[in-house]
């Protein structure tokens, strides 16, 4: 009885074992196309207008690169309102396979409205050198570019380094990043403090990179 | 004799069923649709007409002065008075290839902040249009080690999101009523206005800034186009400049990418694929366009589109000199020297293309065979 048990027990780990393999196996395959969006304390003037560059980028994305071979897996990006305190991102992340994390407020500057997000890349923060930064832009016209370009950047480096996590082709990531380079050339840092130039540093490093190697095979 | 009567209504019949179904010069024909802007109703309708103006100032049916006596043949500027089926570059899509146009541009009215800002984008549908040429394509034909080639390029792109257009207080405030656009007897617009624009009118000619219309609603006057934003914005020449693309124009496609270019605000992938087209016009007018591609090559070291662009150059070279070796029998160390370099720029950007690109097997293999 006491061996049948041991047997059933052997067999029930390796069942788990095994389900845990998929599980893990499944994760590493599967494209991120999630981005996970938190609200934290904040009002609601300038996120609702925020949300909707946010949602008109990605789907612009999805449009300019869905309908080409190899790129058909981005169509089902989209952006994901979610909860949870600063000590579960990693796990909200994980947990819901996103690309990225926006934490994201707006918070008033005396007469301006700031809007603020801390993204997180964590695993896919290739050349970043950590893996979250933090983006400020003014809910304003003057920054209305800066703010569309930043996040569609953002969401290009990080559809790069999925790619590249999933070992696709070199085309593929070169081709998420050099859109990401594009954008990121009309993207001036406003001070030696802005962490957009983290990002534009990590295209452009991800990018030579990919050339050096390129040209070495 | 009644039979010949009846003859002949049949060939006069025949004759004009002929002539109606006769396509209407399909192979210059080329247009835009400006769709319905989505947003703040009456300032949306009014942005619209704007820039559905203003592109139709762009167009131009032959060049001043024109000693080479050239036509471009018809163009067409439409806008839609209904929504798109959705604010996306398919339903965009869709809007040009049921009326048989050839992009469309379509965007929204967003306020935003302090103000009000007005997203662009241009959509250019592939599809057969019915036009017998089609100039925006670089083919390049040549015939390496007795096999004949047909090597093809698209256009860099066929969707376009423009930089923002930050709209002034004043026009704002000015043309968020739906009667805002006023038209005016004589084109120094002394007041009174005598009507409005309204949703259905037909632009006749321009002065500057001035437009002549014929408008549904109060006949023929004139319009001032008003300046959308304090910085001006590249949406016009963009598409002005692809619209001369299409119509083989190169002298004046060239000319509205030169404004993209020099356009401070216009975003990078734009300027990058203005250098392209001028590219393209220069290789049509028998120039180099070498110093084009090295500049786009510069703004965009790590992009496919620029290298084909490059490697179409190499190959229009090439079956030039093969022209050369074929008259002589022989290739000529010009011409293998030319398929060498080809090679060498394939393998060099061998990592931005798919494994199996049919493009570039096609360059593979015509290089191989020439070297």
């Amino acid at each position: 009885m006491r061996k049948k048990l041991f047997i059933l027990a052997v067999m029930g780990s390796l069942v788990s074992a095994g389900l845990i393999y998929t599980a893990e196996l499944e994760a590493k395959d599967r494209a991120r196309t999630t981005i996970s969006l938190i609200k934290y304390m904040t009002d609601d003037e300038g996120y609702d207008a925020f949300l909707k560059i946010l949602n008109q980028k990605v789907s612009i994305i999805k449009q300019t690169l869905g309908g080409e071979k190899g790129f058909e897996y981005i169509r089902d990006l989209y952006i994901e309102k979610t909860e949870g305190a600063p000590s579960d991102y990693e796990k909200v992340w994980r947990d819901t396979l996103s690309l990225a994390l926006l934490n994201s407020s707006t918070e008033k500057r005396g007469s301006k409205i700031l809007l603020t997000s801390d993204a997180y890349l964590y695993d896919l923060k290739g050349s970043l050198p950590r893996n979250h930064i933090v983006l400020e832009q003014l809910y304003s016209t003057s920054d209305y570019r800066r703010t569309r370009d930043t996040y569609a950047a953002l969401t290009y480096y990080a559809l790069a380094m999925d790619a590249k996590r999933m070992g696709l082709g070199a085309y593929i990531v070169t081709r998420y990043l050099q859109e990401a380079y594009s954008l990121s050339k009309d993207i001036r840092p406003r001070d030696e403090n802005d962490e957009v130039a983290l990002l534009i540093g990590a295209i452009q490093s991800e990018l030579k990179s990919l050339k050096d190697k390129g040209q070495s095979q | 004799m009644k039979t010949l009567t009846i003859q002949a209504l049949m060939i006069t019949v025949l004759i004009l069923a002929f002539v109606t179904m006769a396509p209407v010069d399909a192979n210059s024909s080329v247009g835009l649709i400006v769709a319905r802007f989505d947003g703040n109703g009456a300032l949306a309708k009014n942005v619209q007409a704007v820039l559905h103006l203003m592109i139709w100032q762009t167009l131009r049916k032959a060049p001043t002065p024109n000693p080479q006596k050239l036509d471009f043949g018809e163009s067409i500027i439409e806008w839609a008075d209904y929504d798109l089926d959705s604010q996306s570059h398919s339903a965009a899509e869709k809007l040009a290839t049921d009326i048989k146009l050839q992009m469309t541009l379509w965007g929204n009215v967003l306020p935003y902040g302090d103000g009000v800002v007005v997203q662009t984008n241009l959509s250019i549908p592939r599809y057969d249009d019915g036009r017998i040429k089609q100039p925006e394509i670089w083919i390049v034909s040549l015939r390496a080690a007795g096999q004949d080639y047909r090597i093809e390029a698209d256009i860099p792109r066929r969707y376009y999101e423009f930089a923002p257009i930050i709209l002034t207080s004043e026009v704002v405030r000015t043309y968020s009523s739906p009667g805002a656009v006023k038209m005016y007897r004589n084109k120094d617009m002394i007041p009174p206005p005598i009507g409005i624009l309204g949703d259905y009118f037909k632009a006749i000619r321009h002065e500057g800034d001035k437009v002549l219309v014929v408008s549904k609603n109060t006949g023929t006057g004139w319009i001032h186009l008003p300046k959308l934003s304090s910085q001006r914005n590249e949406v016009v020449d963009f598409a002005g400049g692809l619209i001369r693309v299409y119509r083989g124009d190169w002298d004046g496609a060239f000319d509205l990418m030169k404004r993209v270019i020099r356009n401070q605000q216009a975003p990078t992938t734009l300027k990058v694929d203005a250098y392209l087209f001028q590219a393209l016009a220069k290789t049509r007018q028998g120039k180099s366009p070498d110093e084009e591609l090295r500049k786009a090559h510069e703004l965009s070291p790590y992009s496919s589109a620029v290298v084909i662009y490059d490697i179409m150059n190499d190959l229009e070279q090439l079956s030039r000199d093969l022209l050369d070796s074929n008259e002589g029998g022989n290739v000529t160390e010009k011409a293998k020297s030319r398929a060498r370099l080809i090679e060498d720029k394939v393998k060099e950007n061998r990592y931005l293309f798919p494994e199996n690109d049919v493009w570039l097997k096609s360059v593979i293999e015509v290089a191989e065979r020439v070297r």
